[in-house]
């Protein structure tokens, strides 16, 4: 098999986009010529068009801002307590066999489906959806926190040991930095979940956010505006994960493990 | 025949079988199947008694229901011609054939008075302190779906009782739920229809308001609709479906008091008689009056629904004026 | 020399014996070891493979615990490790923090003393490092260095805490000859400077002589002390020259007998 040269990985680089263009156009194609229901299925270029409005005008900053703002702080929230507990679990036998089979039955869950019983005991604005999102990103990172943890190599426990560095010092110094690699690939699936709960969050309960802006455009046939919404959604889940990934290459280049 | 060996009686049964399917067809090509999307609402009593006594099947139409949230979600199912007639709040399918998806009123559902009470209200839990639209700025009204008749009517009660429109929150809420939901404490209020109304009244509701008939008489509610493109190729079916239709009103018009009405809409809406035994059913149009789209049109610019001209005549289809 | 031969047992080891497992699985890898080693002096402990050479030492380091037996450092008894005691480890490697520098991971000996700052516990870092040759690599990752390298960073390391007694499990068995001619000779220049009690574990004839004063010779499995070698060669020894010497040959060739006699 003769060797990648440079000129063929540049090639390589181009294909998966090129591949996504021609789509693009077979889809503009199809809907000007009638063959997919215009109505209901618009021309790429008439969304383009219309997203370019929508940022222009500054109408793109509210429901974003919105959104963005609950995302965030659920993120945060499920995060700092699943790291927390998974590094009690991770570390100390009594505690994750306490705590194990709760895990394990609310783990398999999906997340959309605790919604509505979410709704009845929390009501339908921030909290409840702040704490819907949070229990969606709170699993992920507990269990790849736990596994983390529990990977530590036992030779770095014994150099903390015979250095006599705390128990506190233990967990905070070698524990987690150890583990860090398995809980920020925990956290880049948590952040895609946390999307799309709260955008499905908001679709339920909606009183503001890109969510109930998508729904609130379908409701009045706005097709067009309705599609240049999901795009944005798109661009936002794409612009978050590589903004993570940077993140998680810079913390963890200690690291065999290669961000995907 | 189990006296047969088996291999016989497989025989027999397959020759049985293949002669109904070959009759089948000739029965079948005198049939149309029409799926209309409804909300189990009081609104398409009507429609439900046309089926219940046959008067479809007189026409050679089958009618199949499909129940949705409202209107806004029924016209896409339209669009896509899942199904070929529609029930729907006239707000939804206006702003639809605005934005092109090509839906004609063939038939008139339901149309409010000229005073309270209405077929539609705003309740509350007993005893809750509401009474005009500021007491419920910063409060939450539940509707079926939004940008629909019934968020832009209780936006119209709110601003006509003195308060503030932008400052309540809507929450979509389908109406069997809706009482459920106010009981709950999920919504503070919930703009209604019957039977609900009187089923939440019997139990631990009361009535706040009357939105359509304290801000506009004569609304034009609900009605049925297809596409276009469905009339233009199959318009005797149509007229069909209008005919049976008119006569299901008819019916309703006489026997408004009658205990049959009654257990034919505790059928389909799930509502036991006893809960309804208080509902007044008022009677049915058989026509749409043009004239009287132009105050929704207009209540649906100054909320933000609607931008630019528009005719109320170019979304009415013969069979929904009057003959 | 003779205050050190006369002086108390500083770090004592008496009746330990360590047993793997229970019931009919169990192995006695330690059977009864008696060691009291002196204060300041170079003490080698050789073996053969098996005979339970680094279980022995942890137990000294207080990272394990005997069965039986008891140790004492400075007359008080060795159940966790103690301050002043600092233990090598042989896979040197991972015994390095890979998300930290070279430097903070020498810090990492001293950072958490009270009154030490960050800033501190790097310039003494610093130092350290430059003892060991490796001031220029202050900011590399330990990746980044090659395997005689990191075991110098981690002498550095151990150094830093300024311990009392440095225990060393096998430290250079894992890195190629000329390296661990060039290990020898920093290490003992280390402790001729500093003035700590080591205690090395190795398998290597050559290295036990060349460094230590006293060389205590296990029995295999369960293992007992069977010999106390006193070496005798004077300091500073020389990696060409000592080597040489006749007493160099005699113990070379009496341990080589005893190790080679005592392989299954």
């Amino acid at each position: 098999m003769s060797a990648v040269t440079p000129s063929r990985k540049r090639l390589q680089s181009w294909l998966g986009p090129g591949v996504l263009l021609v789509l693009v156009l077979l889809l503009e194609l199809a809907t000007r010529a009638g063959w997919i229901n215009p109505v209901l299925v618009p021309p790429p270029s008439a969304v383009a068009q219309r997203l370019f409005a929508v940022v222009t005008a500054g109408s793109i900053f509210e429901p974003l801002g919105r959104t963005m703002y609950l995302l965030v702080v659920a993120y945060a929230i499920g995060c700092v307590l699943a790291i927390g507990l998974g590094v009690l679990m991770g570390r100390f036998r009594p505690i994750h066999g306490l705590l194990e089979p709760l895990v394990e039955v609310l783990r398999p869950l999906p997340k959309p489906a605790l919604l509505p019983p979410l709704m009845l005991f929390l009501g339908l604005g921030d909290t409840m959806k702040i704490t819907a999102v949070s229990l969606g990103v709170f699993f992920p990172v507990l269990i790849n926190t736990i596994q983390g943890v529990r990977g530590v190599d036992p030779v770095l426990v014994e150099v903390a040991r015979t250095f006599q560095h705390s128990r506190a010092a233990l967990l905070w110094k070698v524990v987690l930095p150890s583990a860090m690699p398995l809980v920020l690939a925990g956290m880049r699936i948590a952040l895609g979940i946390a999307l799309v709960l709260v955008v499905v969050a908001e679709m339920m309960a909606g009183s503001g956010g890109i969510g109930y802006l998508i729904i609130d455009l379908q409701r009045s046939f706005r097709i067009v505006d309705m599609y240049a919404w999901v795009v944005i959604l798109a661009v936002l889940g794409y612009a978050l994960n590589e903004v993570f990934v940077r993140i998680e290459r810079r913390a963890i280049h200690w690291s065999g493990a290669r961000a995907g | 025949m189990s006296n047969l060996p088996l291999r016989r009686r497989t025989a027999a049964a397959a020759i049985a079988a293949t002669a109904l399917g070959l009759a089948t067809p000739l029965v079948r090509a005198q049939t149309t199947r029409i799926r209309v999307s409804t909300i189990p609402i009081i609104d398409i009593a009507p429609l439900q008694v046309a089926i219940a006594k046959g008067y479809f099947a007189a026409e050679g139409i089958e009618v199949d229901t499909t129940p949705t949230q409202g209107g806004a979600a029924g016209i896409p199912a339209l669009a896509a011609g899942q199904v070929q007639i529609v029930f729907s709040n006239v707000v939804s399918i206006i702003q639809a054939a605005k934005q092109g998806l090509g839906v004609q009123i063939i038939a008139p559902a339901s149309t409010t008075g000229d005073a309270p009470p209405d077929q539609a209200a705003l309740i509350a839990k007993k005893g809750a302190p509401f009474k005009t639209g500021k007491d419920f700025e910063g409060k939450r009204i539940a509707v079926n779906t939004r940008n629909n008749i019934i968020w832009l009517y209780a936006r119209a009660w709110v601003r006509a009782t003195g308060g503030n429109p932008d400052a309540v929150t809507y929450l979509e809420v389908p109406f069997p739920q809706m009482v459920d939901a106010v009981r709950g404490d999920r919504v503070d209020a919930a703009f209604a229809v019957e039977p609900f109304v009187s089923g939440g009244v019997a139990a631990d509701m009361q009535v706040v308001g009357y939105p359509y008939t304290q801000v506009q008489k004569r609304l034009p509610a609900a009605q049925y609709a297809a596409s276009k493109s469905y009339i233009e190729q199959n318009p005797k079916v149509i007229e069909g479906w209008v005919r049976a239709y008119q006569k299901g009103v008819d019916w309703v018009n006489q026997n408004l008091k009658s205990e049959e009405l009654l257990t034919i809409i505790s059928g389909y809406t799930r509502m036991p008689p006893q809960l309804i035994a208080k509902l007044g059913v008022t009677a049915y149009e058989k026509a749409v009056d043009p004239a009287a789209l132009v105050p929704v049109v207009d209540q649906m610019r100054r909320n933000g629904l609607l931008e630019g001209p528009f005719d109320p005549k170019s979304i009415l289809y013969r069979t929904a004026l009057k003959a | 020399m003779d205050a050190r031969v006369n002086s108390p047992a500083y770090l004592a080891l008496s009746g330990v014996g360590k047993t793997f497992g229970s019931g009919a699985g169990q192995t006695e890898a330690l059977g009864e070891i008696e060691l009291a080693v002196r204060e300041g002096e170079f003490l080698a402990i050789v073996g053969p493979s098996g005979c339970g050479k680094s279980t022995l030492l942890q137990i000294a380091a207080g990272l394990a615990q005997a069965t039986r037996g008891t140790v004492q450092f400075h007359g008080e008894e060795v159940t966790a490790p103690p301050p002043g005691i600092v233990y090598l480890f042989q896979q040197y490697g991972r015994s390095l923090f890979p998300w930290r520098t070279v430097l903070d991971n020498v810090a990492f000996a001293v950072e958490h003393l009270p009154g030490m700052s960050r800033a501190k516990a790097r310039a003494s870092s610093r130092l350290y490092l430059d003892m060991v040759g490796l001031g220029d690599f202050a900011g590399h990752y330990p990746a980044q260095l090659s395997g005689g390298m990191q075991q110098r960073v981690t002498i550095a390391r151990a150094l830093a805490a300024q311990p009392r007694v440095l225990l060393m499990d096998e430290p250079f068995s894992s890195v190629d000859a000329l390296t661990r001619l060039e290990l020898h000779a920093l290490v003992q220049d280390l402790w001729r400077k500093h003035g700590f009690t080591a205690v090395l574990v190795t398998h290597d004839a050559d290295e036990a002589i060349f460094l230590a004063d006293r060389i205590a010779v296990l029995s295999a499995r369960p293992s007992r002390v069977v010999r106390m070698l006193e070496t005798g060669l004077p300091r500073p020894r020389d990696r060409l020259e000592t080597p040489l010497m006749p007493r160099y040959l005699e113990l070379r060739h009496e341990l080589l007998a005893m190790l080679l006699g005592k392989a299954p």
